[in-house]
């Protein structure tokens, strides 16, 4: 029966390449999360970001990024991912260098240059000029940050969105947060040595808001999810939910296991582990 | 010379008593004359009786007698053109005989042959039963069957035909000239109805008259047929994909009923198979299942009445863990369910009126969740068709003809807001929630005039008006139709037809899509030459060559654009496009060998407001399919080759890693700038019929991709986009389809 099954349901359902890397292995410049201490604001103010970033194999060398930051030009509806198109009073950006140094401990993987990004009165003054539900569901104000590395030509980019709302200040959304990363039922201490269970610990709950909809007010619950990286060995699940078990699988005695939780509306947590 | 007494006592003796006795031994032989395997009687067939040399017809029961057989041994033989001879032996007279005339072919595999000659449509091609079951590749299936026909694109796993470098949106599916949402199961499996349910499948792909709406690239309509009313018949089929059913016979002297069901079991056996499979992120269980019922009443002679009822359902379960698929994870469902009860009525009123009235009622259910999101879609849809046909004189034949629609939907949303330009899916990952309850309809009149201006021209001058409430705005539509009958052999074809398509899957809604949207409009101009080779024979070829264009203006297309309040537009009428081409299909039959041959040459393109130009997703520029036959007895050969240049897609040149919703987002070179490789696909297959006295069993085996081309269709890529492998089509595919029929 396989014999017959198994090319049919390789062909029919399964006709994503093999070779591809698993996402969770990290390997090559990657940017693994952008966090904002504050994910949503409801007044002009200065909004932290700080890049999590993983560079295996890029030795000691130093990235140059760019970022910019404007409204949402409606990546939604197939707008190119850009502040191009944006108004000037609207927009910000900036570059700088990071050296990758300060990473070597952790494989080149772990948190880059904070950024300051002061959103300008302008844009609450444009949201006010916005549709009732957008003012309360939120302006998506768009932060997108592309770094580079001349020696080895390597370039990655990424996005985030802070949510520009007019909602009380209690209602805002925050970032969740995440305790240890366990093996085997407790807190990891050494890079492990067999296959086993792996999970997190005191991951905050779901927290329900409230989204302006068509049907009118929804009270929605935050979507967790968990996703996994690790410089060696291999994750069962590249991502998992609150209380779903992981297993991995190690490959050597050293690497860097991490994990991003999120919100699934732009609140982020990280936590990381190099051995 | 005188007797003595005694010898004319024994004259008279023989002559009034053993004389009359001897005429006893005289008797009749009698017996029914059947067709082998279905049973059906053989009517006007010579039966001769040896030795005697007595001759019978049998009459429309296949009832026939010999009055006065001497009570002996004697011998029947039946020689009946399409039948092998029957010859059989039997020692004497006693019950009535039955006898089976076996045929030489059961089913003989014909082809579509444009005969020359005036048609109601110039463009219409229709699959007959005997053409789609036999069809290589086809699978019995009559809609899969249409895909030998020229102007209609390959496609993967779709559920969907599309013809002539158009949209997919743009084929619309009948069943008896009513909508039905959908016309395969899920990916393309196999059409919604029991194929031998269905009398044909009419195609119409460019200049379709004004009987047809609502479709700017073609359409597919279902003609089921009426039940038999000889007696009762059965059958039953099994393939490794699904088993089935059917019964039909009469009902009382005036009406008959066919009844018949399917169901899948290909999901049950690949889930099986992929819970041994830890290897694999992803399992699924496509299934589905239908019925469908038809009765039949010959209310009077010159008045009918039929109702046909369908109902389908497909189930597709989609367990996804957490993969490395970029954009989806999590569980999906989707379950499509429809239903339509379509009775119609027609009456002959006198030789030169007659008319026919049908009404549709249906419910379709679209069911589709994907974690906490979901899609839920529930429509209740009512047609309504009457078409009266009047001769006026001996030239010209009118028809005039009502076509309507309304629906009453309501759908129940949560997705993510996503972009398709260039067949590239984005999401920035904000949702849509809504529940909307609505409804829309559709009304059209046409007139349709068949002038036969002399005995070689024919001039259908045709007319529809059509109004849509979802636009709130009415549209004329001029047709053209004419034949020149050049000789008995050769003749030319044109037609010209101005087609509107309404905004379709809420494109013109407030909620998801841009009420200010006018319809779809196209323009089609289709030309052919049709020279039948055959002249009266039925061997020999026949040649068909077209030359199409449509010219497509107002179409929907997606924009990011944004209202002062900042308010998505999200779609606009600024797509403009064109479509030409050229197809051609021959057909060539010699002894037992048939051959079909179709090709289509295209050029379809796109514009999308004030960008430049690019290839529509179906502009497949060459499309080859070359098919043999060759019937030998009871076993039937036969092979497709199908060749279709690779059709474009856009490439994808980088990503942006999207933090909030750890995914990644595609950024689309040029669109469809990038094109598959060139499909080549060729399949076998071989039936064998067994002919038993009381049933048929008929047994085949259908080899798609024999060569196990690789055909990819699509393109695969890892998680960020940052490389890709072409995905593989259909692998060589068995399939082994039994049918057993009385």
């Amino acid at each position: 029966m396989k014999l017959i099954l198994y090319p049919i349901i390789f062909s029919f359902i399964f006709s994503c390449g093999d070779d591809f890397d698993k996402k969770s292995k990290l390997a090559g410049l990657r940017i693994l999360a952008l966090e904002a201490d504050r994910p949503e604001i409801n007044s002009a103010s200065t909004v932290t970001i700080s890049p999590l970033i993983s560079f295996v194999g890029g030795g000691n060398t130093t990235l140059d990024y760019t970022w910019e930051a404007c409204p949402d030009p409606g990546i939604d509806y197939g707008a190119d991912i850009s502040c191009k198109s944006s108004l000037v009073s609207l927009k910000l950006s900036g570059s700088g260098s990071f050296s990758l140094a300060s990473l070597t401990a952790t494989s080149n993987t772990g948190n880059a240059t904070d950024l300051a990004i002061s959103i300008p009165a302008d844009a609450f003054t444009y949201l006010g000029t916005l549709d009732s539900k957008t003012q309360y569901n939120g302006l998506n104000y768009l932060f997108i940050i592309k770094y580079s590395d001349s020696g080895s030509s390597a370039k990655t980019s990424a996005y985030k969105t802070i949510k520009l709302s007019t909602k009380p200040s209690g209602l805002l959304n925050t970032n969740p947060t995440a305790g240890n990363i366990q093996f085997g039922g407790g807190d990891i201490s050494a890079y492990p040595s067999s296959e086993g269970s792996i999970s997190v610990a005191n991951l905050s709950a779901s927290e329900s808001y409230d989204y302006d909809s068509d049907i009118g007010i929804q009270n929605l619950k935050e979507d967790m999810f968990v996703s996994w990286y690790s410089t060696t060995g291999e994750f069962l699940y590249n991502r998992t939910d609150i209380g779903e078990k992981n297993t991995f699988t190690p490959s050597g005695t050293t690497g860097v296991i991490l994990i991003v939780y999120r919100d699934g509306r732009g609140g982020v947590t990280s936590s990381l582990v190099s051995f | 010379m005188l007797l003595d007494m005694s010898l004319k006592i024994k004259i008279l003796l023989f002559l009034f008593v053993l004389a009359p006795l001897s005429s006893f031994s005289q008797v009749s032989v009698k017996g029914t004359l059947l067709e082998k395997g279905t049973r059906k009687p053989l009517g006007q067939v010579n039966v001769f009786l040896l030795p005697n040399k007595l001759k019978a017809v049998t009459d429309t029961e296949g009832k026939f007698i010999f009055p006065d057989v001497k009570d002996e041994a004697f011998e029947i033989i039946v020689n009946s053109s399409g039948y092998l001879k029957l010859q059989e032996k039997f020692k004497k007279a006693g019950n009535s005989l039955e006898l089976y005339l076996e045929k030489e072919f059961y089913d003989v595999f014909e082809t579509v042959v444009t005969g020359v000659g005036i048609k109601k449509d110039v463009t219409k091609k229709s699959l007959r039963q005997k053409d789609f079951l036999k069809a290589p590749g086809a699978q019995e299936d009559p809609i899969k069957a249409v895909q030998n026909l020229p102007g209609v694109a390959s496609q993967s796993f779709s559920s969907q035909i599309v013809i002539q470098g158009g949209a997919a949106d743009d084929t619309r599916y009948t069943l008896e000239g009513h909508e039905i949402p959908l016309v395969f199961h899920f990916g393309g499996l196999t059409s919604v109805v029991v194929p031998t349910a269905v009398e044909s499948v009419d195609y119409l792909s460019a200049g379709y008259g004004p009987e047809y709406g609502r479709a700017l690239g073609g359409i597919i309509n279902l003609n089921t047929r009426t039940p038999k009313t000889d007696r009762w018949h059965g059958e039953g089929f099994l393939d490794i994909t699904k088993t089935g059913v059917l019964s039909e016979g009469p009902i009382n002297d005036n009406s008959s009923l066919l009844l018949a069901g399917r169901i899948s079991y290909f999901g049950k056996i690949l889930e099986k198979a992929a819970e041994e499979m830890d290897e694999f992120a992803v399992t699924s269980a496509p299934e589905f299942n239908d019925v469908y019922l038809k009765y039949h009443n010959n209310i009077s002679e010159s008045e009918e009445f039929s109702l046909d009822v369908i109902r389908s359902k497909d189930t597709l379960a989609f367990i996804i863990k957490e993969g490395d698929d970029p954009n989806i994870e999590g569980n999906l469902s989707n379950e499509t369910t429809f239903y339509r009860f379509i009775s119609s009525y027609s009456k002959k009123l006198n030789g030169n009126n007659k008319y026919k009235v049908s009404l549709g009622h249906g419910h379709d259910n679209i069911n589709f969740n994907i974690g906490d999101r979901y899609f839920d879609l529930g429509t209740s849809t009512t047609s309504q068709r009457f078409e009266w046909e009047h001769k006026k004189n001996k030239n010209l034949t009118q028809y005039f003809g009502l076509d309507s629609q309304f629906r009453k939907f309501r759908v129940q949303i949560r997705l993510p807001n996503f972009s398709n330009q260039g067949g590239v899916n984005t999401t920035g990952g904000e949702e849509s929630i809504a529940d909307i309850k609505g409804d829309y309809w559709e009304t059209a009149t046409y007139l349709r005039n068949v002038y036969k201006y002399s005995p070689h021209l024919s001039i259908s001058p045709n007319l529809r008006l059509e109004y849509f409430s979802s636009v709130e705005k009415a549209y004329i539509m001029p047709r053209l139709n004419s034949t020149y009958i050049l000789s008995s052999s050769l003749e030319l074809n044109f037609a010209y037809g101005r087609y509107y398509q309404a905004p379709q899957n809420g494109e013109a809604s407030k909620e998801f899509g841009n009420p200010d949207l006018d319809s779809e409009k196209s323009d089609h101009v289709y030309f052919s030459v049709t020279k039948d080779f055959r002249e009266g024979s039925n061997q020999g070829g026949s040649l068909d060559v077209g030359i199409f264009y449509k010219d497509l203006d107002n179409l929907i297309v997606q924009t990011s654009q944004k209202k002062s309040d900042g308010t998505p537009i999200r779609n606009t009428n600024d797509g403009t496009g064109s479509v030409y081409g050229m197809q051609i299909q021959g057909s060539y039959k010699k002894s037992n060998y048939t051959f079909l041959a179709s090709y289509t040459y295209l050029k379809s393109m796109r514009k999308d407001g004030t960008g430049s130009e690019y290839p529509s997703e179906f502009d497949q520029t060459h499309n080859i399919n070359l098919i043999g036959v060759l019937e030998k007895s009871r076993w039937s050969y036969s092979t497709r080759l199908r060749y279709v240049s690779g059709g474009p897609y856009t490439p994808i040149t980088d990503s942006l890693y999207n933090s909030d919703q750890d995914t990644y987002t595609p950024i689309r070179g040029d669109f469809f700038s990038k094109r598959f490789e060139d499909f080549v696909q060729l399949d076998f297959r071989v039936d064998r019929k067994f002919v038993y006295k009381l049933w048929l069993l008929s047994a085949y085996l259908d080899i798609q991709n024999i060569t196990n081309n690789k055909n990819g269709q699509g393109i695969s890529y890892n998680f960020d986009y940052s490389k890709s492998e072409a995905a593989s089509g259909i692998p060589i595919f068995p399939i082994v389809g039994l049918r057993g029929e009385f």
